[in-house]
């Protein structure tokens, strides 16, 4: 709660997705669905930040595809079309509530309101009002037509907030005229408000475990509760007590759809199956179908034949229900199957429509060298991404995943400086939460493989990962205070895909500011930026500051085989990280071996800076360095040595030796 | 400080004491005064037992006569009002007396002085009485009633009277009557049932977890053969790699039984020759953890014959500590430490030896085989030489032969120190004999299809278990089940772990009060959310999520240590009430969700370690035991049975199986008639022997008792306490199948003898013989119901219960029952804030039969 307070401001951070320009696809599971009645347009949200317009009209479906509605960052939990379908209003585990404009899919405004993720929507049509809330234990109550009104200069809205839940509530259901709202939670009650008054109505009691899912009647008479302990329970909101329990899952369930007049409920749960089941006489059931995966959430198709239903794949689905009638005939056989424990045959085998959902990344692991990662998808299809250029680079198909692993990893230590996020199911790049952890990686630009070309004197240099990247990611930014003719955009070395999205946001908190790398330039992204982007960013973004280098303390002593043991005293050095054997070695024949033979020592160090230009026999040749009792290779850099090597958190110590043929 | 140093700081200025006490014990010098003087009570009755030191004895009587005879009824008033705090009343006490009786024992007391003098052949008996005055003003002093003050000091006038006719005449009945009624109600004189700790600096949690541990059932027995069987095993590793055979070790449970004094210091020399025969054995130096367990083996050992010798010593636990210390260095030094925190440490070491033993057997198990054969081979060859082991396979035949031979060598044996045996015993010792072979037959039979039938391998673990090595991990540890369950997916992980005690979080402030037993399921059983700031990082869900997290018990321990977090971060104590039930219902997955009459498992209270003081720097620690099944414990050991593991072992036992027989033999069947009759009807009187078969405990002692008014003598044989009838058919048939009680219980084990006290104590003061006993015991179960008249409260009802000893350093209080709960109640002035509860599993149904007899 103390989030906002300006002492203990929060750290930000960066990070940023890769991901194709155009994901036509749901990569995770999909939380919500609402269909436009009007034009057959489904809206789909998903866990992987995007909210989906299908058209359902189309005979092939995987053509559906109509647009994408990208804003959020985090799961997007529920979804309601409202104002007849001209707006969509979302609520997302980022912890905010989007108005968008449904029919051009944009965003209109955000809403801040909520301090943890937003859970659950719901929408009285009759009144235009939603509500929201989430494990805040918050509700609050939106009018929409305010919410459409807002524009950037008049961005204060109003709102009322229904409070007395004690736990995080994950169910909300208000009826059509708005005149009561109920909220399931962990509590395991259900909490019933008047939402004219913001006053408290009545408690349900009876559900012993989380409550998920509600439905309130027309009347607001009556409640239908699904709860995590696998029970569907019908309230008198009148007599405020329970006045059926429907048992037909069983495990948790986790949406209800009840038809126009409340006399049959369709039910979807974790067990992955939905019924269909009359309210008032349990025993009328059906199994509509049985899914693949817990079953998520369902919305009746355009003519009130068939559900769509998602569930945790990305596959959003279409089947056929049985007709209502038909149920009650069935009373007999049905009762029969509940009795004796038989399989229930369900309704339909084969779903009427499908609309095909993507693969999300599942598991991955970044490579030694801290910028390739190698991922593999729910379909078993295992990718190579670059991290610094934000973009797959290989797709290697199903094969071992630990054999390309094993394989890629080369010995060399290069420090963290992002982790990686796959709660959408694509890869979220978060870059360290400060500028130590994000400079970390220094490493020379041509093993890095960017420096091909740039090397004109033969000198390596030496280039900082995070620093590269921030460049690149912010290469459109609008630079006001540098002049333009030293207008220096991006790195010199690479670019990222313009579509990246770029999050800025408080370290494990919420975002402050998305936007993508093409869009930076644009007036208002960029007055946005120049509040969100972190100082330690703008160092080197605009500054173009280089980033310390860090250095590392190592010991140098002469090894007991040597002939000369000339110098005793232990000498501790310090060198950056990245600095090469190569480089100790001729530290030891330049400054400490070439000290005692003096007539010879103004030439040999001569010869040496020769032998370092590469004309002569390098220093790497004549001394041999050792630590552990093993012999470097002079192109294995420090850290690499202290993390294969020397594998002690202690100071690093070197033996040099003279080797056989140079004495 | 101890309750009985009353006496002394009444009577002597403290540098007499000093000079007194140095001259005889070099340790003195480094104790605090009071310790000192504590100590110089200790060695007084120890000394009377030695006769060498006859003129000290005399000088320690006397001042112990002074004791008596100091409180004169303006004392007893004074008395009365120091009932509030037990832990400041040492304090007081030294205060106030030390000038009150420095002036009236002068004038008051030297006429008695002298006399005692004249006395000087009645040197023991006087050390009864005055002994039981003593005990009584210790009654005085913890009783807050005012009409039991009067009462006490009825009995105090007239057993003073008594003392001091006593001289020429012989005890009245009366006088009995009182010592045999408080040597129930009190212990702690020389009567003691309880042996006593002292505190040997702040070292009072390390008394409290002592005597708690003492208490918990089947512990000590369990405790025994794990210090056994590693005995065992290093003597057996040493011997394979020495190749010498040397079987006919001494074992330390047979030390205890030479009828020898244990002063504090002839114990410390004993632990030490003990510490150099556990370190001399060859090949394989024991480890710090190996260690403690063995000193608190030996610690139980010496408070074992504290008991059975009858002195009023405390013992000095200096070892143990010191191998404490050698195991965590936090518990250096005098400081006052948790006693939580030393219970943990001691029961860390009791696992890692039980761990370390099985490694070492699975390491060597040549010793599981040398050990069934040796002991087939022990069984046979008690007389010959053990060199003979390595013959591992001996013909059925030839063993028969030999017990004949072992038979007739046990007679000639036994004849030595049981005298009176008479014929018909001698014929029961046949049938017993009979008896020993078919079991030891059995057993040969048995053990090569054991070893043809399995593997190598799991012959070995089988043993192990069998053996019981891995008792800790049935008694103490339990299974803790700890289910997240991600709120978004719902799927559900579960995290097994292994516990040894629950932490019961307290609030400070008395919130309403819940039912005991549902505050500790509540507190035990727990759920907590991840949320806000504590996101469940979900792996399905690939993300951050809310969780709920459950604790459950998939098991629990035998014996449940439940910890009150009344030291929760900071020094404070959260000093709030909380429930001490006697009976806590098991809520172990298997029972929770059960109704309460289907429980599998009920819990019993034995122990209460409960901190008196504001903070945890500054506080003390008293125990509150009760000894819920020690008779039973020993009885019919599965150790002993299957393993006989030394030759000394199989010696005591076909012993006692002799002994035994001739104590429930026909002759004395009347007679045990009587007794029971008489205790049934003077049970009244505090029964100390509450067990789930109360008869059963009972015969053990009257057996006690029996035996040793029939053999007369002062050496307290083997054959004590070893045996316990199935006395529930001992009127018909006791002899038809004795119960083998385990040799350990006469090791280490609670030597309780109070009512064999009351009898003893007749016995000597009357001077009758064996032929008068049956008369006798009439009389004194007549008195016995006579004291209890004479004493208005506690009521017969109260008595009929548990009995608990307020354990606290070397004061040991008898409370009943319902004194206790009374104690533990909220509503007392003084609460008692209870820290540590020490509850013991028990089958549910065995429970509800036997709770009610």
């Amino acid at each position: 709660m103390l989030k906002n307070n300006p002492n203990t401001r929060k750290k930000m951070q960066v990070s940023f997705v890769v991901r194709d320009a155009e994901e036509k696809r749901h990569k995770r599971g999909v939380n919500s669905l609402q269909l436009d009645h009007n034009n057959g347009r489904l809206f789909s949200c998903g866990r992987d930040a995007i909210i989906r317009i299908w058209n359902t009209n189309q005979v092939n479906m995987d053509n559906s595809y109509i647009q994408s509605l990208e804003h959020h960052n985090d799961w997007v939990n529920d979804i309601v079309l409202c104002c007849g379908g001209r707006n969509l209003i979302s609520a997302s585990c980022d912890t905010t509530v989007k108005v968008w404009n449904a029919h051009k899919g944009f965003c209109m405004s955000t809403l801040r309101t909520h301090r943890d993720y937003v859970q659950a929507l719901a929408y009285a049509k009759d009144r235009e009002q939603v509500a929201s809330a989430g494990l805040d234990k918050q509700i609050f109550l939106w009018d929409v037509n305010t919410l459409t009104a807002l524009t950037a200069s008049n961005n204060t809205v109003t709102t009322s907030s229904l409070t007395g839940s004690k736990h995080s509530i994950y169910g909300l259901a208000i009826n059509n005229s708005g005149t009561i709202i109920a909220s399931g939670s962990t509590e395991a009650v259900i909490r019933c408000w008047d939402p004219r008054t913001c006053n408290r109505l009545i408690k349900l009691k009876g559900h012993t475990e989380n409550i998920k899912s509600l439905v309130i009647s027309s009347d607001g008479s009556h409640i239908l509760s699904g709860s995590s302990d696998g029970t569907i329970k019908l309230w008198s909101v009148g007599q405020q007590r329970c006045i059926q329990t429907i048992q037909v899952h069983t495990e948790g369930v986790w949406c209800l759809l009840v038809n126009e007049t409340f006399t049959h409920v369709i039910s979807g749960s974790r067990d992955k199956k939905v019924f269909m089941t009359e309210i008032r006489n349990p025993y009328n059931s059906v199994l509509v179908c049985e899914e693949k995966a817990p079953v998520l959430k369902m919305c009746y198709n355009i003519d009130y034949s068939g559900i769509w239903t998602t569930t945790w794949n990305s596959d959003i689905k279409m089947w056929k229900l049985p007709k209502a009638d038909k149920i009650s005939n069935q009373k007999n056989s049905s009762n029969l199957s509940l009795n004796e424990q038989q399989p229930v045959v369900p309704v339909n085998t084969n779903e009427e429509k499908l609309i095909k959902g993507g693969a999300a990344v599942e598991k991955y692991v970044v490579l030694n060298d801290k910028r390739f990662m190698v991922t593999r998808d729910t379909d078993q299809n295992v990718a190579i991404y670059d991290v610094l250029k934000a973009v797959k680079v290989e797709s290697l198909g199903k094969i071992d995943f630990d054999e390309v692993v094993k394989s890629r990893n080369k010995m060399v230590y290069v420090p963290n400086w992002f982790t990686v996020d796959l709660k959408t199911g694509m890869p979220t790049i978060v870059l360290g939460q400060d500028e130590v952890d994000c400079f970390a990686a220094w490493v020379s630009a041509t093993e890095a493989g960017l420096g091909v070309g740039q090397t004109e004197n033969g000198s390596d240099p030496k280039v900082n990962y995070g620093s590269l990247l921030l460049q690149a990611l912010l290469e459109y930014w609008p630079q006001p205070m540098v002049e333009i003719d030293n207008d220096i955009r991006g790195n010199e070395y690479f670019k990222v895909p313009k579509h990246t999205p770029i999050l800025f946001s408080e370290v494990g908190g919420r975002t402050g500011c998305r936007l993508l790398v093409r869009d930076a330039a644009g007036d208002t992204e960029s007055q946005l930026l120049h509040e969100a982007v972190p100082s330690w960013v703008a160092d080197v973004v605009i500054d173009r500051n280089i980033p310390r280098f860090i250095k590392i303390p190592f010991f140098l002593l002469p090894h007991p085989l040597m002939v000369k043991q000339d110098r005793m005293k232990k000498d501790r050095l310090i060198a950056n990280e990245f600095i090469q054997c190569r480089k100790v070695c001729e530290h030891v024949l330049d400054k400490i071996l070439m000290e005692n033979p003096a007539p010879t020592g103004v030439n040999s160090s001569q010869n040496n800076s020769d032998t370092s230009e590469g004309s002569q026999i390098p220093a790497e040749d004549k001394i041999e360095l050792l630590c552990n009792e093993i012999v470097c290779d002079p192109s294995m850099d420090l850290r690499t040595v202290k993390h294969f090597i020397w594998k002690q958190s202690s100071d690093l110590t070197f033996y040099y030796k003279t080797k056989p043929n140079f004495s | 400080m101890c309750f009985y140093c009353f006496c002394c700081t009444g009577i002597m200025d403290e540098s007499d004491e000093l000079s007194c006490i140095c001259s005889e014990d070099d340790d003195a010098q480094k104790m605090p005064v009071s310790d000192i003087i504590s100590s110089n009570r200790h060695h007084l009755s120890s000394l009377t037992d030695n006769r060498n030191y006859k003129q000290k004895a005399k000088h320690s009587l006397e001042r112990d006569k002074q004791s008596v005879t100091l409180l004169s009824p303006q004392d007893a008033e004074e008395l009365r009002f120091f009932k509030v705090d037990r832990h400041f009343w040492s304090k007081l006490i030294k205060q106030k007396f030390v000038k009150k009786t420095a002036t009236a024992t002068e004038k008051e007391n030297s006429t008695k002085r002298v006399n005692v003098v004249k006395q000087s052949q009645g040197q023991k008996r006087r050390i009864t009485t005055t002994a039981s005055s003593d005990q009584r003003i210790k009654r005085v002093r913890s009783d807050a009633d005012i009409a039991d003050c009067d009462k006490m000091y009825d009995y105090r006038s007239s057993s003073i009277k008594t003392d001091n006719d006593y001289i020429n005449k012989n005890e009245e009945d009366e006088e009995n009557m009182i010592n045999a009624f408080y040597q129930q109600r009190y212990l702690g004189g020389s009567n003691n049932s309880i042996a006593t700790l002292c505190n040997i600096g702040n070292s009072c949690y390390l008394n409290s977890v002592i005597y708690t541990l003492r208490f918990a059932p089947y512990f000590l027995h369990k405790l025994h053969h794990l210090c056994d069987d590693m005995h065992y095993v290093y003597q057996k590793i040493g011997q394979n790699k020495l190749k010498s055979s040397s079987l006919g070790r001494n074992v330390g449970g047979l030390q205890g039984q030479s009828g020898r004094s244990w002063s504090s210091k002839d114990l410390a020399s004993l632990s030490g020759t003990n510490n150099s025969v556990a370190f001399n054995e060859p090949g394989l130096l024991k480890n710090n953890r190996q260690v403690v367990t063995e000193k608190l083996h030996e610690l139980y050992q010496n408070l074992h014959r504290n008991e059975t010798i009858d002195t009023s010593d405390s013992f000095h636990a200096g070892t143990f500590l010191q191998s404490i210390q050698d195991v965590s260095s936090i518990f250096e030094g005098n400081q006052q430490q948790d006693a939580h925190e030393l219970l943990m440490c001691i029961l860390d070491s009791i696992r890692e030896t039980c761990s370390a033993l099985s490694k070492t057997i699975k390491e060597n198990p040549e010793i599981l085989l040398q050990q069934s054969n040796s002991t087939s081979n022990e069984n046979a060859e008690l007389t010959s030489p053990p060199n003979s082991i390595q013959n591992s396979t001996q013909s059925i035949k030839s063993i028969f032969s030999r017990k004949i031979k072992r038979k007739e060598t046990l007679k000639s044996k036994n004849g030595s120190p049981m005298k009176e045996i008479n014929s018909e015993m001698s014929s029961i010792e046949e049938s017993g004999e009979v008896n020993n072979v078919k079991s030891s037959l059995h057993s040969i039979t048995n053990e090569p299809c054991d070893s043809n039938g399995l593997d190598e391998k799991e012959k070995i673990d089988e043993t192990i278990k069998r053996l019981g090595l891995d008792f800790f991990t049935e008694d103490f540890e339990g299974i803790t089940l700890s289910t997240t369950k991600c709120l978004t997916c719902e799927s559900v992980t579960e995290q097994k772990e292994t516990m040894i005690d629950i932490s019961i979080p307290l609030v400070n402030e008395n919130s309403q009060p819940l039912d005991p037993q549902i505050f500790f399921q509540n507190s035990c059983i727990t759920k907590e959310y991840f949320r806000v700031e504590n996101h469940y990082r979900c792996d399905k869900c690939c993300g951050y999520t809310e969780a709920i997290r459950s604790i459950s018990f998939e098991v629990l321990p035998r014996l449940l240590i439940l910890h009150m977090k009344r030291f929760s971060g900071g020094m404070e104590k959260i000093s709030s009430y909380s429930p001490t039930p006697f009976i806590l219902k098991c809520f172990c997955n298997k029972c929770y969700k059960k109704r309460d009459e289907d429980k599998l498992h009920i819990y019993k209270l034995y122990s209460v370690i409960t901190h008196v003081g504001a903070t945890m720097s500054v506080g003390h620690y008293i125990a509150y035991t009760c000894s819920l099944d020690i008779y039973n414990e020993y009885v019919s050991c599965v150790h002993d049975k299957r393993r006989l593991s030394l030759s000394n072992g199989t010696k005591i036992k076909s012993h006692s199986t002799l002994s035994n027989s001739g104590a429930s033999g026909e002759k004395n069947s009347g007679l045990m008639k009587k007794l029971i009759y008489g205790r049934n009807k003077a049970s009244s009187s505090g029964d100390m022997s509450k067990s789930i078969k109360p008869i059963n405990g009972l015969s053990k002692i009257m057996m006690n008792g029996i035996e040793k008014l029939n053999l007369n003598s002062d050496k307290i044989s083997a054959t004590n306490g070893t045996t316990v009838n199935g006395t529930n058919n001992a009127n018909s048939s006791s002899h038809k199948a004795p119960k083998t009680v385990c040799n350990s219980a006469n090791c280490c084990g609670i030597y309780v003898k109070d009512f064999t006290n009351i009898v003893e104590n007749y016995h000597n003061n009357n001077n009758i013989n064996g032929e008068r006993l049956q008369s006798e015991n009439g009389t004194s179960t007549n008195s016995n119901d006579d004291a209890s008249e004479y004493e208005p409260k506690p009521s017969l009802n109260d008595l009929n219960q548990k009995v608990w000893y307020m354990c606290d350093d070397d004061k040991i209080k008898i409370m009943t029952q319902r004194e206790f709960e009374d104690a533990l109640s909220k509503n007392q002035k003084v609460m008692i804030t209870p820290y540590l509860l020490f509850y013991a599993r028990y089958d549910a149904k065995t429970f509800k039969n036997s709770d009610y007899e």
